[in-house]
This record gives structure tokens, C-alpha cells and sequence, in this order.
């Protein structure tokens, strides 16, 4: 009865006009604001490492963005600050970006560490584990105002070894080439030598801070040539990566190491976590602290997802032949 | 007086205008309102148990991809558990696990254990390989799980206190192919719980038995672990829905959200998958509805009081045109018209009223007429005159008349030397009763003269033998003025009535001006008349010889011979009536 009577004081679409036009009314407004107030968002990105070593990993962290709807040169800045290798510069870019200001930093890697007393939301992607780090009472409850993820670097080098143990028969001598003075190395070194110990391999050890000491090494190895080299990821080796590997090649050395990019450019095989997964898991945290969430309500997450890389092309070219077992293993496999 | 009596006159209309519109309003509005007030009342339930059906739905399509989630990862455990521990198969195994592995993300680590529940290998993607362990697991409630229902789920835990893991077995079909333990990084649901979502902002989040956040789609909740507040605003939820049986659960959600949420069981590993809305929304089409229907009353409403409004005021209208039309028909203008032309029985009604007033005018013209005939002529023949039309009875013309005179004697004396009071109530009585007489004869009166009267027969109105009857008339009036006259005497006043008559041609009709007329006649037997009064002593009536020969022998006469009389050249007979013969006189009927 009443419908009737609706009808017959509207037509349908009538009605639906009318409602269109309420609609619009209602939302108009609120989609001009909408428009109006798009913050310009700035943050601030520090490393110690140099602009070149870290493109990919800066396109997978903008990509992550992208997704969110951070688009630079439209809602977002981002100042970049390279320490270029000189960790120290970090405090002083650190400082000089608060100033601006920003209304958060993303320190990638060993910069984290040498971030103190600012008072703007820190993120962090750091190697190290961050509870030992200092940086959390647990992964679930981050210290302070900073919070992100780690790349679990340390705990791979174990796994590393492993694989190459199981591809390489008979062995015995594995060479190490890491920076001692990236954070965490000392641990990834001593992952390394456990399991080179449980293994029964002999673990050599060469620090490389910097040209010197890697051609340094390079020569040592080449006088000398272990039946593997296994590269602790960090800026300075992604940086010289295609002199270490070739270097190595050259000598019938198989080099292994954490990053993808290594596998790449020559090395054996890389086992990690999917890094490029975790740069862009940093938009996340971007997002969340940029809409007010605090960096202690934000646990820090590890890696879920871990890439083995076989450079298969490498393999033969060294005479070496990738066990089944390891291929069938492989996220990438380069022929 | 006059303020309360306009402001009485004027409250009734208001009232009628208001008694016409709310009931005319109410007529309208209360089925209205009835209806709507039903509909919005079904249509909510209705929407309710609508909203309830699709978040349960939504639910249990939670529930099932989380369910397709874990039977991913048993599917591909199965793999492991496919072929027996025999000699020379470890390496197969070994490529089982690995293959699972790269199959399955979510998987951490595998545990292969054999028929006899020893512990054969361990692969992990984090820490190191173990290749025949050795360790018995027979007493592993995850071997024993297996063992009993092949699939087993163990207990949700946190890894440092974050992330949250599960451990699953699987048992081969045969004792003999061993057990699979596979530890599962429950973060991993995240991709399906995050895809999940309920209308525009709602979505799914999943909860074990302890309440326990298992997956969200905000990962930091989940990674949050034990001693979250917002974690524990979802087990109050969790509790509501079982509290509430099959019913929705509303109640606070993570984001502090007021939400609606429904549950569906996920029954291998005993967790719950709820879905939530926020409420706002999930009633947007409810309120929807009754907004729809309360603008729509309100509509409803105001076309009913526009209708309402209109209907009174047409009622009201006309029925105040006919209350001042009465009005001013009642003032006496008969000339006012009302005009109504609603075409139904109020313009019937003011037809009537404006007819009413027409006639009015007529009766009103007619009984001022009659009021001015009744000046000299007996009521019944003026009503007969004016209702004959015969005015032009009155016209002026030549008729055969009876003239009647009759005075008092002695009256100037008495009046000079009485009280005014006393002159008057005197001539008061002497006229009440000639009135009366005068009327019943249906004489025309021409003109009082002090104390005496002139009276005319057979005009204006004809009658048959005015003669006759004028000196019937005559001695009546001499008989009660008589018998007033004894009262009279006895108080001492010596007073006489005398009655004189004469017949004869006369010119008869009104005269006098606008307003103010008379009836009379003009002719000598009016003198004669007056003469033959004059002549008559107390208690005589005389008449003239033309009466005398009329009236025959129905009266006795007494021929007093001839009389000088003024004004008249020759002495005139006069004759007098005896009364005494007849005592009582037969009054012919009234015409």
C-alpha cells in the first residue's frame, strides 16, 4: 500500500535521480577536502653506504610506496643522504635531515646504529638481530621511537655454508671476505666459523674495510686459492662485487653470498632473505608511522620469504655441477 | 456586552476550522504513520537477519580459504609422508622435503620422523640441516596426533613473543612411511587474510580457541603477541559470538571501531574466523531505510496538513460566507447574496439562505403594509386586502358608505376638572371596548376626534348591508359603553354616549402624505352623520332615513321627525333605535 504511494508521489527514477543528487551533495564536499588537505609528506633516508649499491633495493622501497599511495613529486619528498662508505657522517645527516625537518627517517643498514636522540620516528632495516642490537625488548616491543626490520643476515651465513658444502664435494677451505666494520659482522662471522667447525671446514678470514685490504685479499687468495669464497654482504662488497667474483672466477673459485645481485653477477649461487621484499615491507612502516601509529606498536618483523639463486652459467664455467637437491631448490636460477 | 459577544461569534469558526483540520490531518496521518512505523519496524528485522545472513556467509568463506590455507600446507605434507623408511630412500625423502619447502613459503622447518618414531631428518631455512637426528619423538604429541587422527595441529606459539607459529604433523597411510612435523609461520595467512574484505571497510581476522589473534589484516596486531589491549578487545568479541550463539556479535573491534562481526569455526585447528563491519556501515542500508521512509512520512505528513488545510478552509469558508450572509440578513438587509459556488450542498444551503432572505423582504414588505392597512382598517381585512392585491380597493373613488359617528358627552367638562391620570384611564377603557366592537364589524376607522370616532361601512371593502350592520355595530357600542358608563356615574362623572348614522354616497380613499395616510371619506352624508351624532342623547343612536328604510324591521325604530340640522337646508328625519327589542344582537359572521 505505502510503495504505492510512493510511486505515486515519485517515479523510480525519479527516485534514484533525487537520490543521486542527495549523494552528491553529501559527498562533494567531502571528496574537495579530501583533495585539499593531501599532505605533502618528507622523509628523510640515511646510509652509510653509497647511492649506487643500494638502486635496487631504494626502487623496491619507493615501489612500496607507490603502493600506498606515496608518490614522490606528488604527496611525498624524500631526502636522500649518503654517507658514501664514511659511517661516521651518519649522526651529522641524521641531524641535518631533522632540521629540515622530516617527519621521519629511514636509516638503512648499519645507520641505524648511529642514530641517537632525535626526536622524529626512526625505521630501520638492519642485518643485525635487533633484540641483541639493543633496539628491543623483543621483536614484539621495540625500544623508543624507532622501529622496522631486520634482514636476518646473520643467521644465514650458517645456511650458506651448508649449501656450498653440499655443492662442492670434498670441502675442506672456505675463504671469508667481510667488513669488520659493518655492525653485525663479528656475529655473521662467527655464525660462519660454527658451522664451518660442525662441518669440519676450515674458515679464513680476510677483513676488507677498503680497496687496499680487498686487493690485498684478492692477492692473498689468488697465491693461494681456497675451494670457496663466501662474501659477507654488506655496501663495500656490493660495491666491488664484480672484482671479487671475477677475481675468483679467474682462480676456478666458487663465491657464494647472501644477495641476489651477487648470483647476478657471477657468484655460484646467493641464499637470503628476499631483500628486495623487505625494502619494499619498509614502506609499511613509513605508512603506519606517517598516519600516527607509534614506532612501539609496530613489531619488528623478520623476513618470511628467502630466495636461493643458482647462476648455473657460473657453475659450468667452474666445472661444478648444482646437486638436484639444490636446484630444485632455486628461486632464480641463471643459465 | 458587545466585545464578548463578537469574540463568542468569532471562536466557534476557529474551532471548526481546527475540529475540521485535525480531524481531516489524523485521517490522513494515523494510517500513514501506522504503515510506516510497521515498515520500518519489519524492514529493520528483516535487514537485520539480511545483514546476519551475509556476515555469517562472509564468515564461513573466511573460514574456508583459511581452512584451504592450512590444507595447502597438509596436501603438500602429504608428499613427505608418501613413500616408506627403507633403506636407500633418505635421499628421496630428503627431496620431498625440499620440494615442500620451496612449494610452501609458510613452512619453516620439517621434521621427518619414521615408522619407528625416530627422528630421520630436519630441514630448516634458517638453521641447519640435521640428517639423521636420532631422537625418539615417539612421545611427541605431534607423532602422536599424527598418529591417531593423521592430521594434527598443535597449539598456536610465538616465536619471541611475536610471531605466531604452528605446528602441523601428518601421518603417512602406513606406519611404516613415518611422520611429517612441519613448523608453519602463521604470518604467512596474512596474504589470505588481508584479501578478505567485508563491504568497504570491514574485514576478517582469525582467532584460536584461547583467543589468541592468530591472523589480521593489520600483521603488527598479530605481532604484537600476549598483553595487547587491542588483541584483547577481539577476544572480547570472540566471546560475545560465542556467547551469542549463531547471532552476530557487536562490540569494539582493534581500531577501536564499533562493529558488528560473526563467526564461523575453522574445526582442524580449532581457531574461529570472524568477520566484522564496522556498524555505521553495515546499517548504512538499514538507516538507509528508515530515513527513506521517515522523509517520506514527513511528506506524507505535510501533504496531509496541505490537504487538511484546504479541505477546512473550503469547509470553513462557505460556512463563514453563510454565518455573515444570517448576519446581515438578520440586520434587515434582505438585498445581501452569499455567494458559494462549491457546487455541492453548501451552495444548496446558501441558495437556500439567499431565497430565505428574498422572501423575508416580501414578508417584511408585506407586514409593513399590512402594519399601515391595520392603521384604519380591522386586521382581518387588511390581511384580506393585502392579500387579495385588491390595494387598489384603496384608490379614491365614489361608494355608497355607511357613516358612523360616536362621542362622549359631557367628556370636555369632566376632562377639564378631572386628573390627566384619571381623563386618561378613562378614554383608555372607552376605547378598548369600541376597539373591539370596531373590529369584530370590520369598520374602517377614519379618524379619532378627542373622545370621538368616525367609522365607515362598505369601504373601503364592500360589505353586504353595511345599513344593518352599522346600526348593530351602533347599538353594541352603545350597550358596552353603557355599561362602562355605570362605573363611570358611580365614581360620580356625568358622562354621555351618543351614536349617530347616515348612508349616502361619498368619495372615499387616502389621504394624507409619504408615510403618514389615512383612509377617509369626503361627502355630506359624513356631515350628515356627525350632525345626527351631535343630536343624539346619552344612550341614543340615530340614524338617518336612508339607514332607517335599510335596516326595515329588523330593528325597531322610533321616527323622532324631522331635525333642523346645521349645514343642512332642510330639516332632516332622524329615526332612533330601540335597542330594548333585542337584547341580544346576532353578529353577522365575519367575511
Amino acid at each position: 500500500m505505502k510503495s504505492g504511494h510512493h510511486n505515486a508521489l515519485l517515479s523510480p527514477s525519479r527516485r534514484r535521480g533525487l537520490l543521486a543528487s542527495i549523494l552528491a551533495i553529501v559527498c562533494l564536499p567531502r571528496g574537495i577536502a579530501a583533495q585539499s588537505s593531501a599532505k605533502l609528506y618528507r622523509i628523510g633516508w640515511v646510509t652509510a653506504q653509497r647511492a649506487a649499491s643500494l638502486a635496487p633495493y631504494l626502487d623496491a622501497f619507493r615501489t612500496g610506496l607507490a603502493d600506498l599511495g606515496y608518490l614522490e613529486g606528488r604527496n611525498l619528498v624524500i631526502e636522500y643522504r649518503y654517507a658514501d662508505d664514511a659511517i661516521e657522517r651518519v649522526p651529522e645527516l641524521a641531524a641535518e635531515l631533522a632540521r629540515i625537518p622530516v617527519d621521519l627517517l629511514v636509516a638503512q643498514g648499519a645507520a641505524a646504529f648511529e642514530i641517537h636522540g632525535l626526536s622524529i620516528p626512526v625505521v630501520y632495516g638492519i642485518s643485525a638481530d635487533p633484540v641483541s642490537a639493543g633496539f628491543a625488548d623483543s621483536l614484539a616491543r621495540p625500544r623508543g621511537n624507532m622501529t622496522g626490520l631486520t634482514f636476518m643476515a646473520v643467521e644465514m651465513n650458517g645456511k650458506r655454508l651448508e649449501l656450498l658444502w653440499e655443492i662442492i664435494p670434498e670441502l675442506r677451505r672456505v675463504a671469508i671476505i667481510g667488513n669488520p666494520e659493518h655492525p653485525g659482522s663479528h656475529l655473521e662471522r662467527g655464525f660462519s666459523e660454527a658451522t664451518g667447525q660442525r662441518l669440519g671446514l676450515r674458515i679464513d678470514y680476510f677483513p676488507t674495510r677498503n680497496r687496499d685490504e680487498l686487493t690485498a685479499a684478492l692477492i692473498a687468495m689468488a697465491e693461494d686459492p681456497p675451494q670457496a669464497i663466501s662474501v659477507l654482504a654488506d655496501g663495500f662488497a656490493i660495491q666491488n662485487r664484480r672484482e671479487i667474483i671475477d677475481s675468483a672466477m679467474s682462480h676456478g673459485v666458487p663465491v657464494i653470498s647472501g644477495w641476489p645481485i651477487f648470483a647476478q653477477s657471477g657468484a655460484i649461487c646467493t641464499y637470503g632473505p628476499r631483500l628486495t621484499e623487505s625494502y619494499r615491507r619498509l614502506a609499511y612502516y613509513v605508512d603506519r608511522i606517517l598516519k600516527g601509529a607509534k614506532p612501539a606498536d609496530l613489531p619488528i618483523e623478520r623476513p618470511t620469504k628467502f630466495e636461493l639463486a643458482v647462476n648455473l652459467k657460473s657453475a659450468k664455467a667452474l666445472g661444478i655441477t648444482i646437486p638436484q637437491s639444490v636446484e630444485a631448490r632455486a628461486d632464480t636460477v641463471i643459465e | 456586552m458587545k466585545t464578548p459577544d463578537t469574540r463568542a461569534a468569532a471562536r466557534p469558526r476557529r474551532l471548526l476550522f481546527q475540529k475540521y483540520f485535525t480531524a481531516l490531518f489524523v485521517a490522513v496521518v494515523v494510517p500513514l504513520l501506522a504503515n510506516g512505523a510497521s515498515e520500518a519496524w519489519f524492514g529493520y528485522r528483516d535487514q537485520r537477519e539480511v545483514l546476519s545472513q551475509r556476515l555469517h556467509a562472509e564468515a564461513r568463506s573466511a573460514a574456508g580459504k583459511i581452512q584451504g590455507f592450512l590444507a595447502d600446507i597438509t596436501d603438500q605434507l602429504q608428499w613427505t609422508v608418501q613413500l616408506p623408511w627403507r633403506d636407500g630412500m633418505d635421499e628421496r625423502h630428503r627431496f620431498d622435503v625440499l620440494r615442500l619447502m620451496r612449494q610452501v613459503p609458510a613452512v619453516l622447518e620439517v621434521t621427518l620422523v619414521d615408522g619407528q618414531g625416530i627422528e630421520r631428518l630436519h630441514v630448516s631455512r634458517v638453521d641447519p640441516d640435521v640428517v639423521d637426528g636420532g631422537t625418539d619423538r615417539n612421545n611427541d604429541p605431534a607423532v602422536l596426533g599424527a598418529r591417531s587422527g593423521r592430521i594434527w595441529y598443535g597449539p598456536v606459539s610465538l616465536y619471541q613473543g611475536s610471531e605466531p607459529h604452528m605446528t602441523i604433523a601428518v601421518a603417512g597411510a602406513r606406519e611404516i612411511n613415518g611422520v611429517a612435523i612441519a613448523v608453519v609461520n602463521l604470518k604467512l595467512i596474512w596474504d589470505v587474510i588481508q584479501a578478505i574484505h567485508v563491504g568497504q571497510s570491514g574485514d576478517a581476522f582469525v582467532l584460536d580457541r584461547p583467543g589468541r589473534l592468530v591472523a589480521h589484516p593489520d600483521i603488527s596486531l598479530v605481532l604484537r603477541g600476549e598483553g595487547d589491549p587491542s588483541a584483547a578487545r577481539l577476544k572480547q568479541l570472540q566471546q560475545a559470538a560465542i556467547a551469542g550463539g549463531g547471532e552476530t556479535a557487536e562490540g569494539i573491534d582493534a581500531e577501536r571501531r564499533s562493529v558488528i562481526a560473526a563467526m564461523a569455526p575453522i574445526p582442524g585447528p580449532d581457531w574461529m574466523a570472524f568477520v566484522e563491519q564496522p556498524a555505521a556501515e553495515a546499517l548504512t542500508p538499514i538507516r538507509a531505510a528508515l530515513w527513506r521512509t521517515g522523509l517520506l512520512l514527513l511528506a506524507g505528513a505535510l501533504f496531509a496538513a496541505m490537504l487538511a488545510y484546504l479541505l477546512a478552509r473550503r469547509m470553513t469558508g462557505p460556512i463563514a460566507l453563510l454565518e455573515k450572509g444570517a448576519e446581515q440578513i438578520g440586520a434587515g438587509h434582505f438585498d445581501h447574496k452569499i455567494e458559494i459556488a462549491t457546487g455541492d450542498e453548501l451552495e444548496g444551503l446558501a441558495r437556500r439562505f439567499n431565497e430565505m432572505a428574498a422572501e423575508l423582504a416580501i414578508s417584511q414588505e408585506r407586514s409593513a403594509r399590512i402594519a399601515r392597512l391595520k392603521r384604519f382598517l380591522a386586521p382581518q381585512v387588511a390581511e384580506l386586502v393585502e392579500g387579495s392585491d385588491q390595494e387598489t380597493l384603496l384608490d379614491s373613488h365614489r361608494a355608497e358608505v355607511v357613516v358612523i359617528f360616536c362621542d362622549l358627552r359631557g367628556f370636555t367638562g369632566f376632562s377639564g376638572a378631572a386628573a390627566p391620570e384619571e381623563v386618561m384611564g378613562l378614554l383608555q377603557e372607552y376605547y378598548e371596548a369600541l376597539g373591539g366592537i370596531i373590529t369584530h364589524f370590520e369598520a374602517t376607522l377614519t379618524c379619532f376626534m378627542g373622545d370621538g370616532v368616525m367609522l365607515l361601512l362598505n369601504a373601503p371593502v364592500p360589505c353586504p348591508d353595511p345599513a344593518l350592520r352599522g346600526v348593530e355595530m351602533g347599538v353594541e357600542m352603545q350597550r358596552s359603553v353603557q355599561s362602562l358608563m355605570a362605573g363611570w356615574r358611580a365614581r360620580g362623572h356625568a358622562i354621555g354616549f351618543g351614536v349617530g348614522l347616515a348612508k349616502g354616497p361619498a368619495t372615499v380613499g387616502r389621504i394624507g402624505y409619504e408615510g403618514r395616510s389615512d383612509y377617509t371619506a369626503i361627502g355630506s352624508v359624513v356631515n350628515l352623520a356627525s350632525r345626527i351624532c351631535a343630536a343624539a342623547e346619552d344612550g341614543q343612536v340615530l340614524i338617518d332615513a336612508t339607514v332607517a328604510a335599510e335596516v326595515g324591521n329588523a330593528f325597531r325604530l322610533a321616527p323622532l321627525g324631522t331635525r333642523p340640522l346645521r349645514g343642512f337646508a332642510e330639516a332632516v328625519p332622524v329615526f332612533a333605535v330601540q335597542p330594548h327589542d333585542r337584547d341580544v344582537v346576532v353578529l353577522p359572521a365575519a367575511k
